[in-house]
């Protein structure tokens, strides 16, 4: 029975990239900082690859269901891949056209579909923001304070919520959220743990 | 049937057109974290490289956008040579879109200025180009030539060789901050309103030295630089917008409570 099982080979190689990773962040080792620097550029070189496989595989899929003439959708997949080679080529072949594509037409039709995000939130404010408690009540005030301090129309009101909306988001808002930045780390630590011990696996598609 | 939501939808629309309209002109006080970020670009050593970098989409250009584009022209005017980074695919293009729209004031591509090619990988991109700006780009510009051979360029190697790094977001910057903190250069962002909160903490410990909080930071910006753009031709409908909000929220408790103790049936 081979003392390497498929499991381990991907575990020690996470332990070793993170310990090298580790050090050249917190040593002055001049090679592992430069064994650090070489891997984060590596990491780039991989997210590039793997774009290239999100396109191969975009394709792959979506031309199955030109073949398959999949019902209702079919001909929204052909005109993914018609959108995507004619993006792709104008890019190289006219970029003025390209440019123009992109500028006055995806700009405005992204922006315009964010937007539409906001009346489902404007229906929400209506709906959702009930004080039903304390907590709620405190929640409350400062949503006001807030919203006044960040519109020029709470300056014309009184200059006073400039003021006490800054003292929220400085004080108590960078408090709360210190104490959730040092949560979320103390986990990303325990995470990584458990990942170099190969408890955690789904990374590697284990469960 | 007419129901609330159609109500609201309507009332929203109207509100956000009006100062398109008819602008309000309602003054817009200056916040310190955009005078700190205006007084910063002054104070910038003349010569020195300053990076500018975009972690957003065109989806939120209509807040991320004025805010980049008021930082960019008040650095073209400053004696200084810029970095154009993007950690997001439609980076370049936006930084293309912005640069057409500004005033340059002279400034020569390669020589002044750098478009760098989108750098993909996130947090692990923020890394590579903090140790090694022309190796995360792959050693060319947006448009395939050798950085090398450009002399805006010149002595550049990792982050600490810029004298102000401002990135512009609309996510979280723990990303940022975990990769970048460790070095001695100056930090400055923009961020979308929601993403404040989560950057206080970095701004009160005054790591970032000068922030622009939403599209009223753009405006902000755009007073200081005596440049009105899309940030202050925003502000009205922002004003008119947040009042919607406000009275949504207390008029749904005003309904709530009405329902509870038996005013409103």
């Amino acid at each position: 029975m081979s003392v390497l099982k498929a499991r381990e080979i991907p575990v020690g190689l996470f332990t070793c990239v993170v310990v090298v990773l580790i050090l050249g962040y917190f040593t002055t080792v001049r090679q592992l900082i430069v064994a650090a620097d070489y891997l984060a550029a590596f990491g780039v070189l991989m997210a590039l690859i793997a774009i290239f496989l999100g396109v191969v595989d975009a394709l792959r899929i979506h031309l199955r269901h030109i073949a398959k003439r999949t019902p209702r959708q079919w001909y929204l997949s052909a005109w993914l891949i018609v959108a995507m080679m004619m993006m792709f080529t104008l890019g190289y072949a006219h970029k003025p056209t390209y440019d123009v594509l992109y500028s006055k037409l995806y700009i405005p039709v992204s922006v315009g579909i964010a937007a539409s995000i906001g009346y489902y939130l404007y229906s929400a404010f209506f709906r959702a923001f009930r004080i039903r408690n304390m907590e709620a009540a405190v929640l409350f005030a400062c949503a006001i304070i807030i919203i006044l301090k960040n519109a020029p129309i709470g300056d014309v009101i009184w200059v006073g919520f400039g003021e006490i909306g800054k003292w929220v988001t400085d004080v108590p808002g960078a408090g709360a959220s210190r104490a959730i930045l040092m949560g979320a780390a103390l986990g990303m630590v325990a995470l990584a743990i458990r990942a170099m011990l190969g408890k955690e696996r789904g990374y590697m598609g284990g469960e | 049937m007419v129901q609330a939501r159609h109500v609201i939808y309507l009332a929203l629309t109207i509100l956000v057109a009006i100062p398109l309209v008819a602008p309000l002109g309602l003054p817009v006080q200056v916040s310190a974290y955009t005078k700190e970020m205006y007084d910063a670009v002054e104070a910038l050593p003349p010569g020195r490289p300053v990076g500018v970098s975009i972690s957003w989409g065109s989806a939120n250009w209509p807040e991320c956008g004025p805010q980049a584009t008021a930082v960019l022209e008040h650095l073209f005017k400053r004696p200084v040579r810029l970095l154009l980074a993007s950690w997001v695919v439609e980076g370049p293009m936006l930084f293309e879109r912005i640069l057409n729209e500004i005033d340059k004031a002279g400034k020569r591509y390669g020589e002044d200025y750098v478009l760098l090619p989108f750098i993909p990988g996130g947090e692990t991109a923020f890394a590579a180009y903090a140790a090694d700006i022309v190796g995360a780009s792959g050693g060319v510009d947006y448009y395939g030539k050798s950085l090398r051979e450009l002399s805006a360029m010149k002595d550049i190697r990792n982050i600490d060789d810029l004298s102000y790094q401002i990135f512009t977001t609309n996510t979280s910057i723990d990303g940022e901050m975990r990769q970048w903190g460790k070095y001695k250069v100056k930090l400055g962002c923009g961020l979308l309103a929601g993403a404040v909160p989560g950057a206080m903490p970095y701004i009160v410990a005054g790591r970032i030295i000068g922030m622009l909080n939403g599209i009223r930071g753009a405006a902000e910006y755009e007073l200081l630089i005596k440049k009105p753009g899309l940030g202050l031709k925003s502000t009205d409908a922002v004003s008119l917008s947040h009042v919607l909000a406000l009275s949504l929220v207390i008029g749904g408790n005003i309904v709530y409570f009405g329902r509870r103790k038996g005013w409103i049936p």
